[in-house]
């Protein structure tokens, strides 16, 4: 049975330290920053409890701002340093002669590496507890957080370098392999995702959520960025949130450093210098390599070429950048496992891959699956929103989003659908550059769409769709047109109801308010510039406290029923809309119900966040509204409202507009 | 006793070592030669314990050494190029040697001090010249006090003063101490006149292994003047290697005893015949010959 001492050899961990020791120096400097500003954070004049929130506030942000850059920069360079004998046969050689097993030279190499975090962190530790003591501050919780907020990074950054180290033969590879690996994830799903953009009609980045939680979660960047301090300066209480993050991180850590070393027991030490160094994994890299390379320059060829051919849909010459790229990337991938550049003899391999890029291309491009056509039976819709359809007036449902369950929405949604999978072809206006340009040209008012089309089916399962195209102001004139679809959707009740809601975030929390379900009791404010004719300007009046709020609140929703107020028009210019609204927004300030916030802790410090305002047009035809104004005194024979297509005859202008 | 069975080496399609079979008895000297990339330095990496081969087993006393700390405790090792941290002298090589070998000895060091005066103990070894470097790894190797000493071109880069030094101080081990010295080299002038065990390397297989005596008991070279100035049909089962004419002699490399080719050349009543040994550089041309090694006359 291998004694201990096989498994860690106290000179080689010495010799660590000694040979390596500018890295923990410099490490040990950087930290130093905790104690050395910390006296600085608070003034004379604070109170006790304001004193020690300012510097556990303080230790918190160093912890959760420095930790994870940090560890992540220092996690490589330590790896490097420790692990250097593997990178040329020379050193190879040196090390596995020793009288050492792997585990012992590996366990001595890591624990020495972990001691260049872990030992200056501690001095550190205690350097600022003393400074705290000497300010009269006891916080030795928040220093013992912070220490393991920082040992808890350093565990998985340090043993997934180590980890990255173990498969590689180059020093020079181990950074580039350590980078890319902790973002490979997240850019390779944008890159799946812009090459599905390329190739198939409708698809929306946000079609496959699960392979983007799936690529967030392993890019530890991503994961380790939601430690955050919390803090409030009311209560004089702070702490770190997303701790979790870090724990499951560093079992991670754990997990990569014990996958460490069963890669380096296998390890084949006649692999040293080159860039990948464990034989099954040259494979996995060869076609990986070229896989990534075909995508990422496949996408920038296409994007050259297209740009420049004014191309902006071209499938064959989509198909033949990547099939390119795919070729290139082999080859060097080649280079880079063989050192050489004689390495065109291995062109079967290169056929091979190449053929499969050019069959899922093609795939892609003739939508095998049918997810260009695809549309959802409706029966099996549970809910529908559409989003991108800016419309006019411009008020709180001027950029909404419109999501419903109502039947009528949802059969109208899957009608402009269906126009919109018709226009793939026909008036796609990134189809050809000459049907967009030549629609560019037209005088006739349009409109740019970039809408998108999300399905909440009654399996729970989504499906989301997106589109860009232009209509026309003409088209409104067509029943069976996109415009008109858009503009029947828009003004269905449901979707009115839907549109008039307007999220307010607190804290990191969206509270919901709906115009049509307000409580009128918790209404603020109601106000709406009028035209004063005596003076040719407008003048702010606002609705008299009370239950004239509640009066001229339910006047605006008998109206909005009748469908006289909340009217949406897809076009600004259509003269409809000029005739039939004014430039007289009502604005509702309204007070957010006490359970919306009282649990949310804010993290920036911020007051005041539990009030929301909504907007909404008047129009001439209102006449519950108009009633209403004008009992409470609202509206009188000077102080009144004129039309869109007054105010422009007025030519007024906001100098006009006096509060 | 070093014993290496059936082992297969491959690097990337390539074999380097192909069912290779030696053995080096304990308290030899035993040399192995062989031509470039014949395979000398890799299975010299699999007795030090840094390869792992395919197939066979590489045993010292018949524990394997790959893995095997206590093994590798008793050999140390000379590499054709030497490794040294970067900025390490001798003396910090030493105290790291110390931490890993428990028979390092102390007194052996200083003793050698005066042996290696040219090296300065606390020059950083990248200042010291290629010689000097060889140098401090023997004087770092020997006092590990290894019972199997692994040596790949050892003397090269050492002054003739030197090299004969060295030998000295290693015959002086395996006679003191029964240390094993297995050692690598293209000198072989040089290895004929200290190892009394020779392996023939090719191809990654050991051809001829054998005691330096035997081996040169094996072949032997024969200047004979027959009656006629061409030679006679030699018999078939005469193992002839080479045969040259220079004038009326002919030198005739044979496979065989000396005495047993003098009597069969004996029946064609030669005016002169002479059984000469071959030396060990001579061995290793005529035996690798057979190889696709022969060494072809250059013709200008």
């Amino acid at each position: 049975m291998p004694s201990v001492k096989s498994y860690f050899n106290p000179t080689l961990f010495r010799k660590n330290f000694a040979r390596f020791w500018p890295i923990w120096v410099v490490y040990l400097l950087i930290c130093l920053s905790l104690p050395l500003f910390l006296p600085n954070v608070f003034s004379i004049f604070d109170s006790a409890e304001e004193r020690r929130y300012r510097v556990i506030k303080f230790i918190f942000e160093h912890a959760t701002s420095v930790s994870v850059p940090l560890s992540c920069v220092f996690g490589i360079l330590v790896a490097m340093a420790v692990f250097s004998y593997l990178y040329s046969s020379r050193s190879v050689g040196f090390a596995h002669t020793l009288p050492m097993r792997r585990e012992g030279l590996f366990l001595t190499s890591y624990l020495s590496g972990f001691c260049f975090f872990l030992f200056p962190l501690v001095l550190v530790f205690v350097i600022s507890l003393l400074v705290c003591a000497s300010m009269g501050v006891t916080c030795v919780g928040a220093l013992l957080t912070w220490l393991l907020v920082h040992l808890l990074c350093t565990l998985f950054f340090y043993s997934f370098a180590v980890f990255c180290a173990m498969f590689t033969g180059h020093i020079l590879a181990l950074p580039a392999f350590y980078i890319i690996f902790n973002v490979l994830a997240l850019s390779v799903n944008s890159i799946l995702q812009m090459v599905l953009e390329y190739f198939l009609y409708g698809y929306s980045w946000g079609s496959f959520a699960a392979l983007s939680t799936v690529a967030h979660w392993l890019t530890p960047a991503s994961v380790l960025s939601q430690i955050n301090c919390t803090s409030s300066s009311t209560t004089f209480t702070a702490a770190i949130t997303g701790m979790e993050y870090a724990l499951l991180y560093a079992v991670f850590g754990i997990v990569f450093a014990v996958l460490a070393l069963l890669v380096y027991r296998r390890r084949q030490l006649e692999f040293a210098g080159d860039v990948v160094a464990v034989r099954w994994v040259r494979p996995i890299f060869r076609y990986g390599f070229a896989a990534c390379f075909a995508m990422v320059m496949g996408c920038a060829l296409y994007a050259v070429f297209s740009n420049n051919m004014y191309l902006y849909s071209s499938a064959p010459l989509l198909i033949f950048s990547f099939v390119l790229c795919g070729i290139i990337g082999y080859f060097l991938a080649e280079m880079l496992l063989q050192k050489s550049f004689r390495v065109f003899r291995r062109w079967k391999g290169c056929t091979v891959f190449s053929v499969c890029v050019l069959a899922l291309c093609l795939c892609l491009a003739f939508d095998v699956t049918g997810y260009s056509t695809r549309i959802p039976s409706n029966q099996k819709i549970a809910s529908v929103s559409i989003s991108g359809i800016d419309s006019a007036p411009y008020d709180s449902a001027y950029h909404n989003q419109i999501t419903s369950d109502d039947p009528e929405v949802i059969a109208q949604i899957l009608s402009v659908h269906q126009t919109f999978i018709s226009l793939q072809d026909a008036d796609n206006p990134y189809a050809s550059s000459y049907s967009y340009l030549a629609s560019t040209l037209t005088a006739t008012p349009q409109t740019s769409l970039s809408s998108t089309i999300t399905y909440t089916l009654t399996s729970g399962a989504v499906m989301t769709r997106a589109y860009n195209t232009t209509v026309l102001l003409s088209g409104l004139n067509a029943d069976d047109s996109l415009a008109s679809q858009l503009q029947t959707l828009l003004n269905l009740p449901a979707a009115k109801a839907s549109a008039y809601v307007v999220n307010k975030y607190v804290g990191d929390q969206m509270v919901p308010c709906a115009l049509l379900d307000l409580d009128p009791a918790r209404i603020t404010s109601i106000s709406i510039p009028l035209y004063d004719t005596a003076t040719d300007t407008w003048i702010s009046t606002e609705c008299p406290v009370g239950d004239a709020r509640k009066q001229l609140y339910a006047a605006i929703l008998a109206d909005f029923d009748e469908g006289t107020i909340g009217v949406r028009y897809l076009f600004d210019q259509d003269p409809e809309r000029l005739a039939h609204t004014c430039p007289n927004d009502f604005t509702i300030v309204y007070a957010l119900p006490a359970a919306a916030t009282s649990d949310i802790v804010d993290v920036y410090d911020m007051q005041d966040s539990s009030y929301t305002q909504l907007t909404i047009t008047m129009t001439p035809d209102a006449a519950h509204t108009i009633s209403a104004m004008k009992e409470l005194g609202m509206l009188t024979d000077t102080e009144i409202l004129i039309t869109n297509a007054d105010s422009l005859a007025k030519t007024l202008t906001e100098t006009d507009y006096v509060q | 006793m070093i014993e290496v069975r059936h082992v297969v080496k491959t690097f990337d399609h390539f074999k380097a070592l192909q069912n290779l079979n030696m053995t080096v008895k304990d308290g030899s000297i035993y040399g192995l030669v062989g031509p470039n990339g014949a395979g000398k330095s890799t299975i010299l990496r699999h007795i030090t314990g840094i390869l792992r081969q395919d197939e066979g087993q590489v045993l010292v006393d018949g524990a394997p050494v790959y893995e095997n700390p206590a093994v590798k405790a008793r050999i140390s090792s000379i590499p054709d190029d030497i490794y040294y941290f970067p900025s390490a002298s001798t003396r910090d090589m030493m105290r790291f040697l110390k931490g890993f070998y428990r028979r390092f000895d102390m007194a052996r060091y200083r003793a050698l001090k005066d042996v290696f005066q040219t090296v300065k103990e606390t020059t950083p070894m990248r200042r010291l010249s290629k010689g000097m470097q060889k140098q401090a790894a023997f004087w770092l190797s020997m006092s590990c006090r290894p019972d199997i000493l692994v040596l790949d071109e050892p003397v090269d880069g050492l002054d003739p003063v030197m090299r004969r030094q060295v030998w000295s101080l290693l015959m002086g081990d395996v006679s003191e101490h029964g240390t094993t010295v297995l050692v690598s080299s293209h000198n072989l002038r040089e290895l004929e006149d200290v190892c009394d065990h020779v392996g023939i390397l090719s191809h990654g297989t050991v051809l001829v292994e054998r005691s330096l005596a035997d081996l040169q008991d094996n072949v032997v070279k024969m200047q004979v003047v027959f009656q006629d100035r061409e030679a006679p049909a030699l018999p078939p089962d005469l193992d002839v290697l080479h045969i040259s004419q220079i004038g009326r002699i002919h030198t005739i490399i044979v496979r065989g005893s000396a005495a047993d080719v003098t009597t069969r050349l004996a029946v064609f009543s030669p005016i002169l015949m002479e059984a000469l040994p071959l030396t060990l550089e001579e061995i290793f041309i005529y035996e690798l010959g057979g190889e696709d090694y022969a060494v072809r006359e250059i013709i200008l």
